[in-house]
């Protein structure tokens, strides 16, 4: 780990490379282009899932698939499990990483919807210490996080929540990246897919200040639909 | 790295991909190549007994580890593994491109679903894309493969 | 051949090698050959200003760059697979771009090197100014030619043709009940899970270009290489190995990189291969199926087609490599297995500044089929008639064979469906699907097809002879 944070604070221009299942595919179209990668596959004992303060924490090196089939995420965190079944495929989640998901941050990705929804934090680490990130400071605009480009994100933390709870997505197959996406725990609801970020939205109003994009795979106003029908479902559940 | 039981070298240059280094530098051409960037699955192989994409993964990731491909399944004068046949039974394939992919997912689904319901085949198979049958035979195939597997 | 094979369960002799991962897939070989990529246009319409090779070329491991001008055959346009005189203004590109580009993917620039990455490094050295041009996508915008995708092609229109049976405008007046009908198909790609890919090498003591090519007509590449490097056919192999697919886009004489790698391989006296990419294959591969349909029909009461005009636009996309068949099996499609007693059919053949177009599975049929089969369930809401009974009313009936279509089909012969007994098909068909099941369906379909068979350009004639072996 001291080796990995000093590597990322001496080298110009690094990427952490943990899954790789979102960071290879830009590696292969070469629309990242970093001077040096860090590969943090290595590091020892930053595979756990574990509880912490009532919730559930889930290292760096844990994989999607590891929290999929974990007992204690199942218990504590079932909303958790029930975001990762629909991160692509199983194949990818068995590389593919929570936090990694996290630090990467894309609008449309169900993780850091969950995260908002649920209150939760992450932890990042660099050579100056470690510091706690709340899910609400931590996304900051398209593939964009607080982290600096020192830090590691070394672990993420969902609290205790077994209340009631839902996830719903839209896309064009099963597996595909989500066209917008809807996160309820108990009254509060987050959606993706519709923003830069994830964001916090209002039951009764929630496309309220939303200006999605439209793109090849829908328009504004098919993602503000969406959004309309998602919220329905997932209040209905 | 061991691949297919044999230890191997890693490649020089680290930004050689996995499925590069299978295909190029140990001759291993059954792993396909066909979109790189992980959705198609022609590149799954297994990585210390779980299907991942070779095609999202730098060789130099695999030291250490098992990697198993298509060619590790049954040795060149043992008959076919169980999906394997499965396949052949079912008509499960056409042009074969895809072919290798599937097998590997299929033994990995297999692996966690020893007798799976309709829904975790699709779940299963979800992840794999074949342009010549249609799905139907292999979703037939991986029915026989269970059937075989579990005799 | 005995009778016993006919309808059995046959299993097939190439799973186990397929099975096991011993595929032979034209990547798959080596030899020791250089790899390549292709430096493409990101422009749908772009002129080139100038391309600046320099940086790729210095980088080590970068054997060759070759531009439009390195190449003996650089002002040649390419072949087109099948003329037909009434593609008036066909036009089809060089291997490499040097003056306009007219797609997005056209290929501007050859890189071979050590290895692909090596190759892919270089290839992002290779500085083009690209000027940018005004654009046309859609088959609509080319027809309506505010702007052209080749200056010297009036209109966007490489080809029209029309063709007339009895007498469509007083059919259509005498009507008594007319409709028309505006059909769209967007474009497709057939994407085969196998990317396209070439592999070849020169050997001069041999006197042989050895080639493999993940193509579905390695024939007429032999027969194209030989012409090109003026070499006698016999010292030319293609090899098609394992394809992984192909679906129709994988016959062109050529793609550019079938020229280029040859060339590259007699050029550098080292095996020399080309596999694209996915992204790549997505805008370099042919595509197909844009089309754009205007339909007028006059039926009377009972719903019998009393005459049918079809005016549509065909999408070639930036070239025409493959010639008109397409837009041809269309028009000649049309009527399918019904009596259209007039019937005039007019296609234009449009350019757009996107990938260009040829025959992927279906080759025209399928939006014959869809013309035809929307046309008769709009006379069906019309007369608020049963849509299989409209289909009956105008099926051709079995003691009218021979029929005569009236239009010509893809090898200019006439259209004459030689028997068949459509109703009694129908009838078997409505059966077998049985009766609509009950609770949440979305809906039952049918749709009557006939196929073209026996494409022949010429007749053959045998007869008898009376002779002695000499």
């Amino acid at each position: 780990m001291e080796e990995a944070c000093a590597l990322l604070s001496s080298l110009e221009d690094a990427k952490v490379l943990a899954g790789g299942q979102s960071l290879v595919p830009l590696l292969n179209f070469r629309l990242a282009r970093p001077a040096h990668l860090v590969d943090i596959n290595r590091i020892p004992n930053l595979d756990r899932i574990y509880e912490r303060d009532g919730g559930v924490a889930v290292q760096a090196l844990a994989r999607q698939a590891d929290v999929e089939d974990s007992q204690l995420a199942a218990r504590r965190c079932p909303l958790l499990v029930s975001a990762v079944r629909l991160v692509a495929h199983r194949v990818i989640r068995n590389r593919g990483t929570v936090c990694g998901s996290l630090a990467h941050a894309d609008p449309a990705s169900e993780l850091p919807a969950v995260l908002l929804a649920l209150r939760g934090h992450v932890v990042a680490r660099s050579t100056r210490g470690s510091r706690i990130i709340p899910a609400g400071d931590f996304f900051t605009g398209v593939m964009e996080t607080r982290l600096a480009h020192d830090e590691l994100l070394v672990e993420a933390w969902f609290p205790a929540s077994t209340g009631r709870f839902a996830i719903a997505e839209e896309s064009r197959r099963h597996g595909d990246f989500a066209l917008a996406g809807a996160v309820r725990y108990g009254d509060r609801l987050a959606l993706f897919g519709v923003a830069p970020t994830p964001v916090l939205a209002d039951r009764i109003d929630p496309t309220h200040g939303l200006q999605p994009s439209g793109d090849l795979e829908a328009s504004p106003e098919f993602r503000l639909h969406l959004v309309r029908v998602l919220t329905e479902k997932v209040f209905a559940a | 790295m061991k691949v297919n039981g044999v230890a191997q070298p890693a490649p020089a240059d680290p930004r050689r991909l996995l499925s590069d280094h299978l295909r190029h530098d140990l001759g291993l051409t059954g792993t396909h190549v066909g979109c790189e960037h992980g959705v198609c699955g022609c590149c799954t192989v297994l990585f210390d007994g779980a299907p991942v994409r070779s095609c999202l993964m730098l060789a130099v990731q695999a030291e250490g580890h098992d990697v198993t491909t298509i060619e590790g399944l049954a040795a060149s004068d043992e008959p076919l593994h169980p999906v394997q046949q499965a396949f052949h039974e079912c008509h499960g394939l056409q042009c074969g491109f895809c072919t290798p992919g599937f097998v590997m997912s299929v033994v990995g689904l297999l692996h966690e679903h020893p007798d799976p319901t309709p829904e975790q085949v699709d779940e299963g198979i979800s992840g794999n894309l074949c342009r010549c049958t249609g799905y139907a035979s292999i979703r037939r195939a991986v029915r026989r493969a269970a059937e075989l597997t579990q005799k | 051949m005995t009778t016993r094979w006919f309808g059995a369960k046959v299993q097939r002799v190439e799973d186990d090698r397929l099975l096991r991962g011993n595929g032979h897939f034209t990547d798959d070989i080596d030899d020791g050959a250089l790899e390549s990529v292709l430096v493409r246009s990101p422009f749908a319409h772009a002129r080139i200003n100038s391309i600046d090779v320099s940086a790729a070329r210095a980088l080590p491991g970068v054997s060759a760059v070759y531009l439009a001008a390195d190449l003996p055959f650089g002002q040649t346009d390419l072949p087109i697979l099948i003329p037909h005189p009434n593609l008036t203004h066909g036009r089809t590109q060089r291997c490499l771009a040097s003056d306009v580009v007219r797609y997005v993917g056209e290929a501007v620039a050859f890189v071979v090197a050590e290895n692909r990455y090596i190759a892919e490094d270089a290839a992002d050295l290779v500085e083009v100014d690209y000027e940018p041009l005004p654009v046309v996508i859609t088959p609509e915008a080319s027809a309506a030619a505010e702007h052209l995708v080749h200056d010297d092609v009036p209109g966007n229109v490489a080809a029209e043709m029309i063709q007339d049976v009895g007498d469509v405008q007083s059919a259509l007046a005498a009507a008594p009940h007319r409709k028309r009908l505006h059909l769209r198909f967007e474009r497709g790609a057939a994407s085969p899970m196998e990317a396209r890919a070439v592999w070849a090498r020169w050997s001069e003591p041999e006197h042989r270009l050895t080639v493999y090519d993940s193509t579905q007509s390695p024939t007429s590449i032999r027969g194209g290489l030989a012409v090109l490097f003026r070499l006698p056919e016999s010292d030319v192999d293609v090899i098609a190995p394992d394809v992984g697919g192909g679906f129709g886009p994988k016959i062109m004489l050529f793609y550019p990189d079938e020229l280029l790698v040859p060339f590259a391989a007699m050029r550098l006296g080292r095996p020399v291969k080309w596999t694209e990419d996915r992204q790549e294959h997505f805008t370099a591969v042919n595509q197909e199926r844009g089309q754009v349909h205007e339909v007028e029909v006059g039926f009377d009461g009972d719903g019998r087609v009393l005459a049918l005009d079809d005016d549509f636009i065909h999408d070639a996309g930036a070239y025409t490599p493959y010639g008109i068949i397409l837009p041809i099996i269309t028009a000649a499609q049309v009527p399918g297995p019904y009596r259209v007693p007039n019937y005039r059919v007019r296609f234009r053949d449009v350019y757009t500044n996107a990938t260009p177009t040829s025959p992927y599975r279906g080759a025209g049929r399928p939006h014959a089929c869809f013309a035809m089969e929307r046309t008769l369930d709009a006379i069906a809401a019309e007369l608020a008639l049963d849509r299989i009974e409209v289909r009956r009313r105008n099926l051709i009936q079995s003691d009218q064979f021979p029929y005569e279509v009236g239009v010509a089909w893809q090898d200019g012969n006439r259209v004459i469906y030689d028997s068949g007994n459509y109703p009694a098909l129908v009838e078997r068909a409505l059966q077998m699907l049985g009766p609509r099941p009950d609770g949440d369906h979305i809906g039952m379909g049918l749709s009557p097809y006939v196929e073209g068979t026996g494409v022949a350009r010429t007749r053959a004639r045998m007869s008898r002879c009376s002779s002695r072996a000499r």
